[in-house]
């Protein structure tokens, strides 16, 4: 009885043991069988998939930018400015910048000698613009006989705004300047623009047209 | 975005050399008849070089629609992406160098854009930086300055932008956010104090896919600004712009 107990007892644990043995078992095979496969099939070498994303792009500019700065009754004087630019394709680019002039005596002030209209952080002049960019006349520059230098000419116009004597205005920009690559990623600008805005500080509002020619470099990345 | 801020970054601190990993440049095969090489990434620049069907080159970087290469020789140019379009990886699998498409658009994830127009009298500017969390949301921050004749304003505002359209080329969307208006009246005037007022916007405005990463933008936006007084004050603005996608 004992014994028949004990057998009973061996055989449900063979059972027990061997039934979750039997699918794996098959896994198993099955997972050589295919590996096997795959060495046969699969090349031995890494697939490298080629996406654009892996290429380095260059569509943004950052710069430094000085020159001079005429503001209208209030005389011309050094500007100093940063602009960043992202290229949208080859022929428009969007443009951001910041520049800063310090303004000096009106014609009148100087004349009287007492009189002074604004306050020395009111002559303080500084303007922000958001504008766009159209490369007009591609080509290529030439200086001297062996060096030929790509650039191109630009049409801009945006707006944004002036912080001068003492208030903000509204300011649209218009310009156009000429872009030297002295190579793919290091540029030379030159650069006119006119900021226009309308001033009320000798009582009644006056449209402004504000020049600025400037001398810059930027770089791509 | 990370990969953007990384070559932002890599790009400010290392100029030109940008790449952050080692990984070989990839190389291309020629499909086409022949690809021209010009020295400049414009179509006004001089074709120096022209590589036949079959040559290797290797891509070296790309701006705008434009990649530069480089053939087994040496020779150095940039290739409209036109031509590069259907080349052929190293184990002969075709590359994806096409134009972006509207798809490709709509799995881009961030918005940079600036618009202009009106903000109930006064001349305003905004700038926009938008996160798209998938086709039909995105969330969005502007900041803007607004100048008008008695009074300049700046505006903070962080709103939620739904397009039911996403696909459609000309493609209506619906804004529903929350905005700081900071207020200092003309200092020319008699001095009065600058208050700063929170309000909430509703707006509804339609983006038109022009070309590539490129947007044109209109938009319409009622603030109905939180007052202490007995009646909340409202105002409109109508602004119209650009955006690029990331």
């Amino acid at each position: 009885m004992e014994s028949r107990n004990q057998r009973i007892f061996l055989i449900a644990a063979a059972l027990a043991a061997l039934l979750p043995l039997a699918p794996a078992q098959a896994q198993e095979d099955e997972n050589a069988e295919r590996s096997v496969l795959d060495r046969i099939i699969t090349p031995d070498m890494e697939r490298r998939e080629i996406e654009e994303d892996q290429i380095d792009s260059e569509d943004f500019e950052i710069g430094v930018y000085f020159g001079v700065m005429s503001v209208e009754d209030f005389g011309s004087n050094e500007v100093t400015g940063v602009r960043f630019a992202y290229h949208v394709t080859e022929d428009f680019f969007l443009e951001a910048a910041y520049g800063e002039t310090t303004t000096s005596e009106t014609s009148f002030e100087t004349l009287t000698g007492s009189v002074q209209l604004l306050t020395p952080e009111q002559r303080e002049f500084s303007y922000y613009n958001l504008s766009v960019g159209y490369n007009f006349l591609p080509g290529e520059v030439f200086i001297g006989e062996n060096w030929a230098f790509n650039s191109t000419f630009y049409l801009i116009a945006g707006a944004g705004n002036t912080d001068f004597a003492g208030e903000e205005n509204f300011t649209y920009n218009l310009g156009m300047g000429l872009r030297f690559f002295a190579t793919d990623w290091l540029a030379l600008h030159f650069d006119v623009r006119d900021h226009i805005m309308d001033l009320d500080i000798f009582g009644e509002e006056k449209t402004t047209n504000n020049i600025e020619a400037t001398i810059g470099l930027t770089f791509f990345f | 975005m990370t990969s953007l801020l990384s070559v932002l970054l890599a790009g400010l601190l290392w100029g030109n050399a940008s790449r952050a990993d080692d990984a070989p440049l990839p190389m291309v095969t020629i499909i086409d008849p022949y690809i021209e090489l010009h020295t400049g990434p414009g179509r006004g620049y001089p074709i120096v070089h022209v590589s036949e069907k079959g040559e290797v080159v290797t891509i070296l970087k790309r701006r705008t629609d434009w990649f530069k290469v480089q053939t087994r020789r040496g020779k150095l140019g940039w290739v409209k992406r036109r031509q590069m379009r259907d080349t052929l990886g190293p184990d002969g699998q075709l590359v994806n160098l096409g134009d972006p498409t509207l798809e490709d658009f709509l799995g881009r994830r961030w918005e940079f854009g600036f618009t202009g127009g009106d903000f109930e009298g006064a001349d305003s500017l905004t700038a926009s930086l938008g996160y798209r969390f998938n086709k039909n949301i995105s969330a969005e921050i502007k900041v803007g300055q607004a100048t008008g004749s008695f009074s300049n304003s700046k505006l903070v505002s962080l709103a939620l932008v739904h397009q039911p359209f996403p696909e459609w080329r000309l493609s209506p969307f619906f804004t529903l956010g929350a905005s700081q208006i900071q207020t200092e009246p003309d200092a020319t005037l008699v001095a009065t104090e600058d208050r700063t007022d929170n309000a909430l916007l509703v707006g509804l405005g339609a983006y038109y896919y022009v070309s590539r990463r490129l947007m044109l933008r209109l938009e319409y936006s009622n603030h109905l600004i939180l007052t202490s007084r007995e009646v909340n004050e409202e105002i409109n603005e109508w602004k119209a712009g650009i955006s690029v996608f990331f």
